[in-house]
């Protein structure tokens, strides 16, 4: 049965690289069967991935592929499994691709870009389900690119304006530079054990194993939007509704969570990891938090409310309460992608709810406000405004600097070796 | 002392008048069409849509990629483009329109130049050095529109400051229009939009946002100066003289043309505000914007005259311009075989011609060619449908059906009348002369329930009967604990701790709703519905009758027993409906209920103010059935029989569902002619379904009513649906006049059907009352339409996909875009971009008359806004208006086609149908 393990994530790959086949060489597909094939390899991933549940009860299932490459004493393979954490998250993340799939075909119709989205769809629903059920970093590194790939061209779905793909470059640049750390991650691990196995780390002295956490911390940072990572989210809210919600509302915002429940063990060797965990969580929660109370749009809204939860969530595993941020990580991703679904119908919903209150909806805000002296409430409003600083403090302490200094350098080159600046000439 | 006020004057002028340009759109939940080039009016409309394009950016036509592709499929046909270039056609112009002339463009230049060696090609290297030689040099100054600060600082620096300042600006806008979506509300928004941004951003030791420097101090600067003197203020540091305040404010305020025009409506008409008022003004929207605008320049400042310096760019595309222009030449005159050696005078007209018609131009002759074959498809087969004859209205009808003018009822109609040939359908704007501002028992507050240029005298209350008070009260009790618990999850869910709890416990249960939302909207939305009517008992309701001296609103409550008679009189007579009344008449408000879709007012019934004109038909019936106002009609020209009864309805044009109201007080005689009449309606409904369901892709393979008709309905729940229905998409005709000139054919849901009958009406007075009711309403639709389709990015919103809606007054694009007014791609797909084309059964003189009697239809016709022709009344023979002549047209020549029924005739097509005969109307 453990055969089955790699088919759940070839066939949205295998339908990716149809689908892809197809619009290289000019065969145009109709809508229908562009949701159709899409439907069928989200099917046979979810047949199989049902298959193998009975294994939740015995501890999971493992597959070994044989060797691929050997040097000397070393060789790698390809592990996948599903395990009692994955099990769950995979499926969730089965159905609502299904559901997103479903959703899609009716409001991406007729638009131009039909084909790229579930292009773009297949390619995610590949990545996440190869983060979820990775044997290995090397193997959820895979999933984990293929997923920030997909994420940015989502982003930059409607290409021809510029937000979009400032957004996207945006999200492109934080991946990357978190991708970092779960690279130099995998290069250590495989270094200090001889592969990239978050089980097998006994040989680990404490400080490698809070190196390597560390690194994997930075990691998850990115895709979930995590603290000081995450300007880019409210950004990030260009794309078509339906990917917002499955990014963002529901699986790759999770992603990064997701990362660090299956480092368990190794967290459990660095308590201060743990708390550097814990603390990021709660500044993201507050600085979340503290932006959204001032946000009037309804994504906006959406998008720090989920930053909030998972900052929440992040909280929870550095506490070793495993249990509840799995449940969290779960029930939060089904009700924001409800509410990130139903967010073009918030003028409805909210006249309904104003006529049914009998046209007086109780003022949001005064709960903390009576505690809170005038000066220091317009101080918090402003910092809301400014979104919690987090793209502030990036530019001013960061960009800034960096900007100056390659300046610097730029001016010193020209300086040094003067550009002749060819004028606009034609003819 | 008088300087300065002077200056303010100039100030507040200028200001007054770039105001002019910005959107007329209001917050979106109200959403009335309108002519998106209002402020155009006074112009012809072909000049007015290229001066527009000038000041917007704008595309004023199709592209004429897109005209010369109706050309290959014959939308246009070249004697379509001889009529529209009327004195001016000849051979050269044809040739000229004809893109195998003018193979250059700008953006290909080099390709032809350097890689295709066009220009060294022996037919053509002579003809444009020479060509090149003659041209004149191009002196035309750049586009005269004055430079901002931006420009400026953009073009020394290359950053873009508007890339800085809007971001913050549309926060700041979004917390202050904000409605009720952000759980804090902006501290201080009472006192306007510039001391509250003063007091927040002088409020001392905090960090400058990225890109900006020095807000704190700026602000603190201007602490206790009015919005006036802030923007003088820094006209005086930038030097800008007074005489150019107007041109430097109007860039500054279509940098963001969606939250300046926001503002300014609010502060024009505060009420159209739906939940909050909001202090808005336009001069502390440009203080902000300007103040910004400074900070986020830093150094780089200098002065307004600075800025107007011509850039180096314009000499180089002017070249470019050149060698195009010379290339093209040289090409059309290989084409027509015209030497190298021709006389001066030939080679002067030939550039002459070709710079006069050059690409607005050529666009503005194509576009004319493609309405005039629009206009040919239409009046021809109308005015043959007479002399074809054989229909006519029942002589006994069972029923009379009164619909809105709007065109989507147009295939209701015809569906009815296909059910039941012996209904007869008239068509009557949808608030049917009761304008009135009304409170349903359900609802909040009132609103008014009529024309947006009509303000109500009278007010009316819906209340439950004394009898079900109880009933009513428990309603009203459960609807505030599901109000409070929506709130709570609606709100809830975001905050911290509320929002975890929220998402701990109702997490995984909303898979339920999730999964049947998506999967199965009807059958779940119908299921809630029902488990909603459960919970919530309906008390039955009437109508508030007259209090006198009793006021609602200033409002008085409920119509006087004269004023109801006029209303039913004046709405009867306009009709045409002046005798034999059937034993049923039924009037039908529309509306539209869709799911996920911040345009759902935009569906709504527009002569309704946006609204659903149930209500109007409601109290159109019931002030018919009261015998008292039965008494006076026949002194003001109308006998209703003594066995007739009035039904007010609802026809929701998005899930083709139908209401009738007060059925509990239909007379026991009436009882068989009321199931009779539901039958029909039904049979209607499905019809109805059907004919839409050609029109959307997802529907193929629906090809019976029934299952039509279950489609509509899902879609109307539908999450995932961006088209709930097409609204007024391909509106293009309207049609006023008897509906036996029209009936028995079919008009594709394309045209507004306003009834009238000439032969009651020698005085031309409800001619007047309903052109100037209809004409405004349909031309603004019309050219909304026409304006959101031609440039959907700019006068329309662009695709609904990335809408995002911010502060429940509008949409934006994705995060933090300009607020995006006009209509969505999605509405607007199919539509055919042509001016309304107002046909009116009445002599040519009598409805010169009627035009003339109200300025607002005199400019929309003599600006040629609309396009008018008149049929006559007794011949059915039609002539069109143009420029103060009326020109015949030709019926035409052969039979129309004739198909049994409407089914036979569209069934399979999804394209624009021309009209044909449908026999069973018969």
């Amino acid at each position: 049965m453990t055969y089955l393990l790699p088919i759940v994530i070839a066939a949205p790959f295998l339908v990716f690289c149809l689908l892809g086949t197809l619009w290289l060489s000019g065969v145009a597909l109709s809508e229908k069967g562009i949701v159709a094939i899409t439907r069928v390899g989200l099917l046979v991933s979810t047949v199989c991935l049902l298959r193998l549940l009975p294994s939740f009860f015995t501890g999971g299932t493992r597959f070994h592929s044989a060797d691929w490459f050997r040097v000397g004493e070393y060789h790698f393979s390809i592990e996948l499994e599903l395990s009692r954490l994955a099990t769950f998250p995979s499926l969730l993340a089965v159905l609502l691709l299904g559901l997103i799939t479903h959703f899609s075909s009716r409001y991406i119709h007729r638009d131009r870009g039909f084909l790229r989205f579930f292009l773009m769809l297949n390619l995610f629903a590949s990545g996440i389900l190869t983060v979820f059920i990775g044997g290995a970093l090397d193997v959820m590194l895979v999933g984990w690119e293929l997923v920030g790939i997909s994420s940015v061209f989502l982003i930059a779905f409607f290409q021809e304006r510029e937000q979009p793909v400032a957004g996207a470059l945006r999200a492109f640049i934080t991946y990357r530079t978190c991708d970092i750390g779960l690279l130099v991650a995998i290069v250590l691990l495989h270094r200090f054990t001889g592969n990239a196995s978050l089980d097998d780390i006994s040989k680990l002295t404490s400080q490698q194993a809070t190196l390597v956490a560390c690194l994997l911390v930075l990691a998850s940072l990115g895709k979930s939007a995590q603290f000081p990572f995450s300007g880019w989210l409210p950004k990030a809210m260009e794309g078509p509704t339906p990917s917002s919600a499955a990014f963002y509302g529901a699986l790759s915002i999770h992603a990064g969570a997701f990362l660090l429940l299956k480092a368990r063990h190794l967290l459990e060797m660095s308590p201060a990891t743990c708390w550097v965990i814990v603390i990021i969580g709660a500044v993201t929660t507050l600085q979340a938090t503290l932006s959204s109370r001032a946000v009037a749009d309804a994504k906006s809204a959406l998008a720090l409310g989920a930053q909030a939860q998972v900052g929440l969530i992040f909280i929870e595993i550095g506490l070793g309460w495993d249990k509840l941020a799995l449940w969290h990580l779960c029930a939060h991703s089904v009700l924001r992608t409800l509410e990130f679904l139903r967010a073009p119908s918030t003028l409805h919903a909210y006249h309904s709810m104003h006529a049914a209150a009998g046209g007086h909806i109780p003022a949001t805000g005064q709960f903390y406000d009576r505690f809170i002296p005038e000066s220091l409430r317009l101080k918090l409003y402003r910092v809301a405004l400014d979104h919690g600083w987090v793209d502030t403090l990036l530019y001013r302490f960061f960009l800034g600097p960096l900007v100056a200094v390659v300046n610097i350098i730029l001016m010193a080159e020209q300086r040094m070796a003067p550009i002749q600046e060819k004028g606009l000439q034609d003819d | 002392m008088n300087d300065a006020s002077s200056a303010q004057d100039f100030l507040e002028h200028a200001l007054d008048h770039s105001a002019h340009l910005l959107p007329m759109q209001g917050p979106i939940g109200v959403f009335i069409h309108h002519n998106t080039l209002h402020s155009f009016q006074h112009l012809l409309f072909e000049d007015a849509v290229i001066a527009a394009s000038g000041i917007y950016g704008t595309q004023p036509f199709l592209l004429e990629s897109d005209y010369q592709s109706l050309r290959k499929v014959g939308r246009i046909v070249d004697g379509d483009l001889d009529v529209a270039l009327a004195d001016d056609a000849c051979d050269t112009l044809r040739a000229w329109f004809d893109p195998a002339s003018r193979p250059l463009t700008i953006s290909n230049l080099r390709w032809y130049a350097d890689e295709k060696r066009y220009f060294d090609l022996p037919e053509i290297r002579d003809l444009y050095q020479e060509a090149k030689r003659r041209l004149p040099p191009c002196e035309q100054a750049p586009a005269g529109r004055s430079k901002r600060l931006r420009d400026s600082v953009f073009f020394v620096d290359g950053y873009d400051t508007d890339a800085i300042v809007n971001p913050l600006l549309i926060h700041l806008c979004a917390a202050f229009t904000d409605q009720g979506m952000a759980y804090w509300p902006m501290p201080n928004r009472d006192e306007g939009l510039l001391v509250a941004t003063q007091i927040l951003f002088s409020n001392g030791g905090l960090i400058n946002p990225p890109g900006f420097t020095g807000l704190d101090t700026l602000f603190q600067r201007i602490q206790g100066m009015s919005a006036a003197d802030v923007v003088l203020d820094v006209f005086r540091q930038w030097d800008v003289p007074t005489s150019a305040y107007g041109s430097l404010i109007e860039p500054e305020l279509l940098a963001l043309p969606g939250w300046a025009g926001l503002i300014r409506r609010l502060e024009v008409e505060p009420t159209l505000a739906p939940y909050l008022a909001i202090n808005a003004s336009l001069m502390d929207f440009l203080a902000i914007r300007l103040l910004l605008t400074v900070a986020a320049s830093g150094e780089q400042q200098s002065t307004y005259a600075n800025w107007q310096r011509p850039h180096q760019e314009d000499s180089d595309f002017y070249k470019r311009q050149k060698m195009v222009e010379a290339g093209n030449i040289a090409t059309l005159m290989a084409r027509l075989n015209v030497s190298l050696n021709s006389p001066d005078s030939v080679w002067d007209e030939l550039i002459t011609t070709t710079r006069k018609w050059d690409d607005l131009q050529r666009r503005r002759v194509l576009h004319l060619a493609y309405e005039h074959r629009h206009a040919v498809n239409i009046l021809g087969p109308l005015s043959r449908h007479r002399i074809d004859g054989g229909f006519s209205d029942p002589d006994k009808p069972s029923a009379q059906v009164f619909f809105c003018i709007d065109e989507r009822e147009e295939s209701a109609r015809r569906a009815l009348e296909e059910a039941a040939p012996d209904v007869e359908t008239f068509g009557a704007a949808g608030f049917f002369g009761v304008a009135v501002h009304y409170q349903g028992a359900d609802d909040a507050h009132g609103a008014a329930f009529c024309p947006i240029v009509v303000t109500p005298q009278h007010a009316v209350i819906e209340h439950p009967l004394v009898s079900d008070e109880h009933i009513y009260k428990v309603r009203q009790q459960r609807r505030k604990h599901v109000a409070r618990t929506a709130l709570t999850t609606f709100k809830g869910s975001r905050t911290l701790f509320r929002g975890t709890l929220v998402n701990l416990v109702l997490g995984l249960p909303t898979l339920v709703p999730l999964v049947a939302n998506v999967v199965a909207p009807g059958t779940f939305g119908k299921l809630l519905a029902k488990i909603n009517s459960k919970l919530l008992p309906s008390p039955t309701t009437m109508l508030g009758s007259l209090h006198e001296g009793n006021t609602y609103h200033g409002l008085q409550q409920g119509f006087t027993l004269e004023e109801k008679s006029d209303r039913v009189a004046g709405m009867l007579n306009a009709a045409g409906l002046v005798k034999d009344t059937a034993r049923m008449v039924v009037i039908l408000g529309h509306g539209s209920t869709s799911l996920n879709n911040p345009h759902e007012s935009a569906h709504d019934c527009g002569a309704c103010g946006g609204r659903r004109g149930g209500v109007n038909a409601r109290l159109f019936a019931a002030m018919a059935n009261n015998p008292d106002v039965r008494k006076l009609l026949p002194a003001r020209g109308v006998t209703v029989s003594d066995d007739t009864w009035f039904v007010g309805g609802y026809h929701d044009t998005s899930s083709d569902e139908v209401t009738l109201y007060d059925i509990a007080v239909v007379p026991a005689t009436h009882a068989d002619d009321l199931e009779r009449l539901r039958f029909n309606l039904d049979k209607m409904r499905a019809g109805n379904a059907l004919e839409r369901a050609r029109r959307f892709e997802a529907a193929d393979g629906y090809s019976s009513p029934d299952s039509a008709l279950v489609h509509v309905e899902d879609r109307a729940f539908q999450l995932s649906e961006p088209r709930p229905e097409y609204g007024h998409c391909t509106n293009a005709v309207c049609i006023v006049g008897r509906r036996a000139s029209t009936r028995g054919l079919f008009l594709d849901r394309r045209a507004f059907l306003v009834s009238y009958d000439a032969k009651v009406d020698p005085k031309v007075t409800s001619l007047t009352a309903l052109l100037g009711a209809a004409g405004p309403v349909c031309a603004g639709i019309n050219l909304e339409y026409y304006f959101s389709y031609v440039d959907n990015e700019r006068y329309g919103c662009g695709t609904k996909l990335p809408h995002n809606v911010v502060g429940l007054v509008g949409v934006m694009n994705g995060f933090r875009s300009d607020l995006r007014t006009g209509l969505p791609w999605q509405m607007v797909e199919i539509h055919e971009p042509v001016r309304l084309l107002l046909v009116v059964e009445a002599k040519p003189e009598n409805l010169w008359t009627a035009i003339t009697n109200n300025a607002h239809v005199t400019e929309l016709v003599t600006n040629r806004w609309i396009r008018v022709a008149s049929m006559d009344p007794d011949s059915g023979l039609i002539k069109v208006w143009q420029d103060g002549i009326w020109n015949d047209i030709e019926p035409d020549q052969n039979r129309l086609p004739v198909v049994r029924s409407s089914g036979d005739w569209f069934l399979g097509r999804m394209d624009h149908l021309p009209m044909a005969r449908i026999e069973v109307s018969k």
